[in-house]
């Protein structure tokens, strides 16, 4: 039953996340062409000064990619099941309801989870070329929240999509952009110290989903 | 299961309101306030201040609250304000029996500042070596940096991004032959290259002994410094000044302040203690009289003037009016929980959890509005207890976050209120 339910996810999901991973390679393209442009013009040497003692986050171009795709893998997952109330058939399924909900919210988490995987792995490839490794570790650090914060986003905009009671869903819509917002502070590496508190903190998303699905259930708006 | 999502949006809710609300809520209440600047006049022979408190009408007195006119003011501080004593022809011929001349008064003025942002803000570990003993008076820009490895100094090509074994070796050799351990707990230097000439880093080691190290003639120049702190450096404040009094200032893990001078790398204390070093602004100014240093951390501001041998000579201490006490009394009462995600002092971002006793009353008028709604709709109370205990911590805001997202019915059902009107719920199983 649960390689059906992921046919029925994969079905949904498959071109985007296609799309999702051409937006990543153009976007990384677009900074290796930048970088390659200001070496050439300026020299490596200006580039590492920017770069290390001046905090220039050169690659912040990629900071949207991850919330976006979050946002759009959870409407593309979730907006369908609204729509006369199809998700209510997923209840009439044969296995456990919170199971098959924590199942669908799995596969799109983790199609998140591996679009994360290419872009960090992009990054990683990019700043090795010209940067040492202390610099490419920084890039790490600083851009993990980015990535963290699609998680939420994924997460948060399926509860206001499952939803029924519009005025909530509003409210969980703007709640889970503010909660993305949170990790977007400009500096470089300044989340080294608190990213796991952040990351506990939007873990509270993970069981979420369930009341707004009972609701669901239940046909209250 | 459905009471854990329910709590968990809840949190969610709570938490964004907080993080968002509490500071907006904070700057509904900011007065005008600017922090008082305070000198230390060797011609009156006390603290003089400059208070910009009072709106448009500024304000200068000393600690025996005499008023000056801004003229009057500025002819206290003649080191400071030497060029417009200069065209007002009242620069005093003497202070304190010392011959007063215009051009050496430039000479000797040095401004030392230290932030905590300066040492609470990420870093990389990557440092450019200049070289010190140039033909150019300007200071050239090399092609590669170093990093201080756990095995030897490694100097990283810019245009290759490869490591230069050559020079790498030849350094590594030079800090190994004075004594130095590897790995390093610090370097500290000014990498500025608009500095006027270069003296390279302070380079601690394993063993927190401190060397000098830099370049010259394309050669390293390494020296043990012999300072041996008692306890871990924090930080050093490197600064290259013609004055050539002192290379920097160095702070320990005991919240000492050092001066490291040129006279050998004597270390001078400065006259001070600080108990907390995280939210700090620290200068010092060096004139030919004097030196002025001035220590702000949190709500007070500290003076102390010295002799050239660093001798206090007099100190004031003043708490000037604070730009958000107001407000922070206000946001206290509303937001018993606060969530800190920024500090002053650091570079970082946070997320730490400020409780204050303040506002427990509202907290408390927030569970019996709470308690009162589910007695009104008859909903059971203990369906609600972590929801009491979210109210019972962070007031109003919890209660907001509670309300959108509605009460538990008596164990079957979650029902949403809104604007007074019960949803009829259909208990039938789906």
């Amino acid at each position: 039953m649960y390689k059906a339910l992921f046919f029925k996810e994969w079905i949904k999901l498959r071109w985007l996340i296609l799309i999702l991973i051409g937006l990543s390679l153009l976007t990384f393209l677009k900074i290796f062409l930048n970088i390659s442009a200001a070496v050439e013009v300026k020299g490596a040497y200006h580039l590492w000064f920017v770069v290390i003692f001046k905090k220039a986050v050169i690659y912040s171009d990629i900071k949207y990619i991850i919330p976006f795709s979050g946002i759009v893998l959870a409407l593309a997952q979730f907006v369908p099941e609204t729509r006369e109330r199809r998700l209510r058939l997923l209840f009439h399924l044969p296995v456990n309801h919170n199971k098959s909900l924590f199942f669908m919210l799995f596969t799109g988490f983790s199609a998140v989870l591996f679009l994360i995987g290419i872009n960090l792995i992009l990054l990683v490839w990019m700043m090795s070329v010209f940067f040492p490794k202390e610099v490419v570790i920084s890039s790490i650090i600083t851009s993990a929240p980015w990535f963290v914060s699609g998680l939420a986003a994924y997460l948060g905009i399926s509860l206001a999509v499952v939803e029924p009671a519009a005025w909530t869903k509003v409210i969980y819509a703007v709640s889970a952009f503010s909660m993305a917002l949170l990790f977007f502070e400009p500096d470089a590496g300044a989340y080294s110290e608190s990213l796991y508190k952040y990351v506990i903190f939007s873990l509270f998303y993970t069981f979420t989903l369930l009341l707004p699905a009972f609701r669901f259930k239940r046909g209250l708006n | 299961m459905l009471k854990i999502s329910r709590i968990s949006i809840i949190i969610i809710l709570t938490a964004v309101i907080i993080i968002y609300i509490a500071p907006q809520f904070k700057k509904l209440f900011v007065e005008r306030a600017f922090s008082p600047m305070i000198r230390y006049s060797s011609v009156l022979e006390d603290f003089i201040i400059a208070d910009f408190n009072d709106g448009a009408e500024n304000r200068y007195y000393d600690t025996k609250n005499n008023s000056y006119s801004r003229v009057e003011y500025q002819k206290m501080l003649p080191m400071t304000y030497y060029r417009d004593l200069l065209v007002w022809k009242a620069l005093p011929e003497t202070i304190n029996g010392k011959k007063i001349i215009p051009q050496e008064i430039e000479k000797n003025l040095q401004y030392s500042m230290i932030r905590s942002s300066f040492f609470n803000s990420p870093s990389i570990d990557l440092y450019p070596l200049y070289e010190s003993a140039s033909i150019f008076s300007k200071i050239e820009e090399p092609q590669s940096m170093f990093r201080i490895g756990s095995s030897g100094m490694e100097f990283i090509n810019s245009e290759n991004n490869k490591i230069e074994k050559e020079i790498s070796q030849e350094f590594t050799k030079a800090l190994k032959e004075k004594g130095f351990v590897f790995p390093s707990s610090g370097c500290y230097g000014n990498v500025d290259p608009r500095k006027p000439f270069d003296e390279g880093y302070f380079i601690v080691d394993s063993e927190q002994k401190i060397f000098h190290l830099k370049m010259v003639k394309g050669k390293p120049f390494v020296r043990d410094t012999k300072i041996r702190p008692d306890t871990k450096v924090r930080y050093i404040m490197f600064e290259e000044n013609p004055r050539k009094e002192y290379y920097g200032i160095m702070i320990t893990n005991n919240n000492d302040f050092y001066l490291v001078t040129y006279d050998n790398y004597k270390t001078v204390k400065l006259p001070f203690k600080v108990e907390n070093i995280d939210d700090i602004y620290f200068l010092m100014v060096c004139d030919m009289l004097k030196r002025t240093i001035i220590i702000e951390t949190g709500s007070k501001i500290r003076c102390i003037a010295t002799d050239l041998d660093y001798k206090v000579i007099d100190t004031y201490e003043m708490e000037p009016k604070r730009i958000d006490a107001k407000a922070s009394l206000y946001s206290d009462i509303v937001f018993p929980l606060k969530i800190k995600t920024s500090a002053s002092g650091s570079g970082y971002v946070f997320f730490d959890f400020d409780f204050s006793y303040k506002g427990i009353y509202l907290a408390f008028a927030s569970i019996v509005i709470f308690a009162l709604f589910l007695r009104l709709r008859n909903y059971r109370f203990y369906d609600h207890i972590a929801d009491f205990i979210i109210l019972g911590i962070t007031g109003f805001s919890g209660l907001a976050a509670v309300f959108a997202v509605g009460a538990y019915k008596n164990g079957n059902g979650i029902a949403k209120e809104t604007a007074g009107k019960e949803k009829k719920i259909n208990f039938q199983a789906v």
